[in-house]
């Protein structure tokens, strides 16, 4: 039986503000499967950036469990979640998450280095992901000579460096022209469609989400039922049952 | 290559890669940085160098003035040295002793208009003293003595009043109360000891600045006429070719058999060393000042490159940087900043040397250089370079050790 790439139980988490508790994520079970493009919607504050935080390994749960390929990480020491990171995973962030002082090309060449992989095999792999994000003649280029939708493909072509099995978007389009948010989620499409890559994105943009294989809707730390029944009723756009697609 | 191992040399790697392009991103701020470290650097050298050059001009002029490089001195039970012609005769025979020079030290008050001051008396060849001291060489005004002298005195600087309006009367105090108001040219009277008195004619005053500033000078053979002895002395000077030899030469003239009590010239410096030592104490505090404030400054930059970097230290960490290479990064970064410092403040330590070594600084007791030994500059570097790592660990710490969802939001 297919568990799914990443599944998560009960996932909980909780915040203190000052002295108030606020639980980010109310007990939540999705699976993702392996290759597959989803968007993680919902309001603002329905927990979904803390969702992909949870699954990219950055934070730590309160309670539940996320399963990676098959593996628990709740019992992963730090060291192996920082290998997970840089290995399995590519992250693209909001913000254009480059180093001012680092040319486009040596911002992609970044996650390799970490590896410690030689400077010449980094620089190759950089050149040719430069080339798929159709920015190949931009590599020497500092990141303020680039428009914010080459800065986030930039972005792209370095989360791809280590040849991830999944990648996580944080809404990647959310600084960005509708036309530049078209180009950014054609190109995800792109990648996931070419290379098998798993895709969790986060987005509030409806007509970005609809673009991706299937949506989870979220609302107030917990999946929102209604809305998936609603869509998977009307149709008006492709929501599958997040737990048993 | 183990996979351990090859993710340590990718976060080393990576650490100095993004540090290198750290410090060249703005130029202006890393001159800034290095040049307030290089005078850091110069900080902790010049006081100390000051001090090895002042120890360096006291020793020579204690040398050149006093104790040459050995001298011999009666034994604890005897008064004077017997049969100097001999001994001298004994010294020249060994070789890297360039010269020798016999003292006969008397006491005697010296009058002039019926004002007196006690001193001491120094009988002398002026052509010996001139191979072994600089003695002859620092007279003030007139002419020192010659060997056919026999009433003429040379009188110290400290024994004469002063008669140049700008300057003071040598600050000593006692002696400049009941100093002469005699000239070269002029006839004083000098009572020995025995209580022979006899008239000289002032040839000459004496600035060494130093101890013979204090004595009077005659030639041994007035001082013998005057008490009746032959072939005896106070002490005999002598001079080496190499004064870091001193010790082999003590041990040698003792091997030769010579009556007395060698010393060399450190055996005398031990006041320079107390005065010396006295000085780096407050040279200390000092460098330990200047060194905290290379740790403070070196922290603050750290600390505010580390905030300025908030966010792109979470994204390094979300894209699977270890917490080791974020700290390397930082340290890296204060390490070089430190090093070009240094360099440059060996540089502008040089220029200073250079500088001095044209200029001295002129003082009572003689010309002082900055010396700048290479164990100071190898101590200062270490210095720096560890208070850079000490003081630049915390907030690279606090950096590695950050949240990654709040570093990223930059809370």
């Amino acid at each position: 039986m297919d568990d799914g790439f990443i599944r998560t139980e009960s996932l909980k988490k909780t915040y203190l503000m000052g002295k108030v508790e606020v639980s980010a994520l109310r007990g939540v079970d999705i699976t993702v499967h392996g290759g597959e493009f989803v968007a993680l919607m919902g309001p603002s504050g329905s927990g979904k950036s803390t969702m992909l935080n949870q699954v990219g390994l950055l934070d730590t749960p309160s309670s539940g469990s996320i399963y990676i390929d098959n593996e628990n990480t709740s019992a992963m020491k730090e060291n192996k979640r920082v290998e997970l990171r840089l290995n399995k995973f590519g992250f693209i962030f909001q913000f254009f998450s480059l180093f001012m002082e680092l040319s486009t090309l040596e911002n992609v060449m970044l996650p390799m280095m970490l590896s410690g992989e030689p400077k010449k095999e980094c620089k190759d792999r950089a050149i040719e992901l430069l080339d798929i994000v159709e920015l190949g003649d931009r590599q020497n280029h500092m990141p303020s000579e680039l428009s914010g939708g080459q800065q986030q493909r930039v972005a792209i072509a370095r989360s791809l460096m280590n040849r991830p099995k999944l990648i996580l978007a944080d809404e990647p389009t959310a600084n960005l022209d509708s036309n530049a948010s078209v180009e950014i989620i054609e190109l995800f499409k792109k990648l996931n469609r070419e290379t098998g890559v798993t895709l969790l994105m986060v987005t509030h943009e409806e007509e970005l989400g609809k673009l991706a294989d299937r949506i989870i809707w979220l609302r107030d730390g917990k999946i929102d039922v209604e809305k998936q029944f609603v869509s998977l009723e009307t149709e008006e756009i492709r929501v599958i049952n997040p737990i048993s697609a | 290559m183990t996979d351990e191992l090859k993710s340590i040399k990718g976060s080393v790697k990576t650490a100095f890669f993004l540090a290198l392009k750290d410090i060249f991103k703005d130029k202006k701020v890393t001159c800034l940085v290095v040049l307030m470290i290089a005078f850091s650097f110069v900080n902790l050298m010049f006081f100390t160098s000051f001090n090895y050059g002042m120890t360096n001009t006291m020793q020579d002029e204690m040398i050149n003035t006093i104790s040459s490089h050995l001298s011999i001195e009666p034994e604890a039970d005897d008064t004077y040295l017997q049969n100097v012609k001999s001994t001298e005769k004994k010294l020249n025979l060994i070789s890297g002793i360039t010269a020798s020079s016999p003292h006969i030290d008397k006491h005697a008050s010296i009058t002039y208009k019926g004002k007196t001051i006690n001193t001491k008396v120094v009988g002398l060849t002026p052509s010996k003293e001139e191979e072994v001291t600089l003695v002859p060489q620092k007279i003030k005004s007139g002419e020192f003595l010659s060997n056919r002298d026999a009433k003429e005195i040379v009188l110290g600087k400290v024994l004469v009043k002063n008669k140049m309006p700008d300057e003071d009367d040598w600050g000593f105090g006692e002696f400049a109360k009941n100093a002469l108001d005699v000239e070269v040219g002029e006839n004083v009277v000098v009572t020995y000891d025995n209580g022979v008195s006899r008239e000289y004619h002032v040839k000459g005053i004496i600035d060494a600045g130093m101890g013979p500033d204090f004595n009077a000078y005659v030639t041994t053979k007035e001082i013998e006429d005057v008490y009746n002895q032959k072939d005896e002395a106070t002490q005999i000077l002598v001079r080496l070719y190499d004064r870091d030899s001193a010790d082999e030469y003590r041990l040698l003239i003792m091997q030769q058999g010579i009556r007395g009590d060698v010393k060399t010239w450190m055996d005398k410096a031990e006041f320079i060393e107390k005065i010396t030592a006295s000085m780096g104490i407050i040279t200390g505090v000092m460098t330990y000042i200047g060194l905290l404030t290379v740790a403070a400054t070196i922290a603050i930059i750290v600390y505010i490159n580390t905030t300025h970097k908030r966010r792109l230290i979470g994204v390094l960490k979300a894209i699977g940087s270890k917490d080791i290479t974020v700290l390397l990064m930082f340290l890296t970064e204060a390490c070089i900043f430190s090093l070009f410092g240094i360099v440059l403040g060996i540089v502008l330590m040089n220029l200073i040397t250079v500088y001095f070594s044209y200029n001295p600084m002129t003082t009572p007791i003689g010309e002082i250089y900055p010396e700048v030994r290479l164990n100071l500059v190898l101590i200062t570097f270490r210095t720096i370079l560890i208070a850079a790592v000490i003081s630049g660990f915390y907030p690279a710490w606090n950096a590695a050790k950050q949240n990654i969802i709040r570093s990223i939001w930059g809370e």
